[in-house]
């Protein structure tokens, strides 16, 4: 970069200074073409962009949509015009190395994202998805998808720990709703009392509608099917068991 | 019979897009589903670990280690394709509530 800097001219001084400065960020492939490429006009020809167009808005250049595709194609042509030999050593094949390699804040955010998943397999599975990414989708691209990636591995945490706070809850629950005797007792003072409290505020007509909705919905509509949590009577038997 | 899985827009989309990769007896990975259903991945993956967990999803590392990275894909699993024929099957809760036809 420095170098590339001390021999620009003075009107490609100010261009350098905003690439220094965003190369420091991340990757910056159009900067690369232009330094590697043996004519730099060349270059942003076939990117059909002017000095004016691109040296002040670099960060603008590399937002734009679809550039990261125009700039693969210019380094295609750029490759195709080589000699194989360039190809293989000399600064072309860094760049091709260069623009393979996925941002790195989005390598970082896939780390964390897989660093919170509860599954193993994220990392790899999800590493593999960034490389894909990399070579067809713009930098801001691959950041928003590996942002959606960060947000699945937080919620296959916050999913795992809600399960392990919600389990003993639920067996509770499911201990107590598979004896009839232990569902009707909880639930039969839980009805004295709305009925009671409902009689004494509204009267005794609300009362008698408050138990019987309570009973219906939650016995028999919601809680028992929503865990099929049946009394063992209500059970389907095995079919060798059943006859 | 309650489905072990809460049939949203989105989870009925990523099924749709598998019941067909089914039918064509075709796996596919995460980030085609993505792309397929335009859905972001903090999105789809979710729905594809609550599908591996009640047994309708099977995942698997790609075989083939030709051109490009290796990928995990995702295929239905008898019990899946059931229980999303069962899941098409049933009236959306607007047409079960009679909100609409």
């Amino acid at each position: 970069m420095t170098r590339a800097y001390d021999t620009s001219a003075d009107w490609e001084g100010s261009g350098y200074r905003w690439a220094v400065k965003i190369y420091r960020q991340g990757p910056f492939p159009f900067l690369h073409i232009y330094r590697y490429s043996q004519d730099g006009s060349a270059a942003l020809m076939r990117l059909k962009l002017s000095h004016s167009d691109v040296l002040p808005t670099y960060p603008q250049l590399m937002t734009t949509p679809g550039m990261k595709r125009r700039i693969q194609d210019a380094f295609e042509q750029l490759l195709a015009e080589q000699e194989p030999e360039q190809v293989s050593d000399g600064p072309m094949r860094e760049l091709l190395t260069f623009m393979q390699e996925p941002p790195p804040t989005a390598k970082r955010l896939i780390g964390w994202a897989s660093a919170l998943g509860v599954e193993h397999v994220n990392a790899d599975e999800w590493g593999m998805h960034l490389q894909d990414l990399t070579a067809t989708r713009s930098r801001a691209e691959v950041i928003g998808y590996a942002i959606g990636y960060l947000y699945a591995g937080l919620h296959s945490r916050v999913i795992w720990i809600a399960g392990q706070v919600a389990r003993p809850a639920t067996a509770a629950l499911c201990w107590a709703l598979r004896s009839q005797f232990r569902t009707w007792a909880a639930l039969s003072a839980l009805l004295l009392w709305a009925g009671v409290e409902t009689a004494a505020d509204t009267g005794i007509g609300a009362a008698i509608l408050v138990v019987l909705v309570a009973f219906s919905g939650l016995v028999w509509l919601v809680v028992r099917n929503r865990y099929d949590a049946h009394p063992p009577r209500e059970k389907e038997s095995p079919p060798d068991q059943g006859k | 019979m309650a489905l072990p899985i809460r049939m949203t827009g989105t989870v009925r989309t990523v099924l749709d897009l598998l019941q067909a990769g089914a039918r064509e007896d075709k796996s596919t990975y995460g980030l085609e589903i993505c792309r397929q259903t335009g859905l972001g991945p903090g999105t789809v993956y979710p729905i594809l670990r609550r599908l591996e967990r009640i047994g309708w999803v099977r995942a698997g590392w790609e075989e083939d280690e030709g051109s490009g990275p290796r990928r995990r894909m995702y295929e239905l699993t008898g019990e899946g394709r059931a229980g999303a024929a069962e899941a098409e099957q049933r009236p959306q809760l607007a047409q079960r509530l009679g909100w609409v036809s």
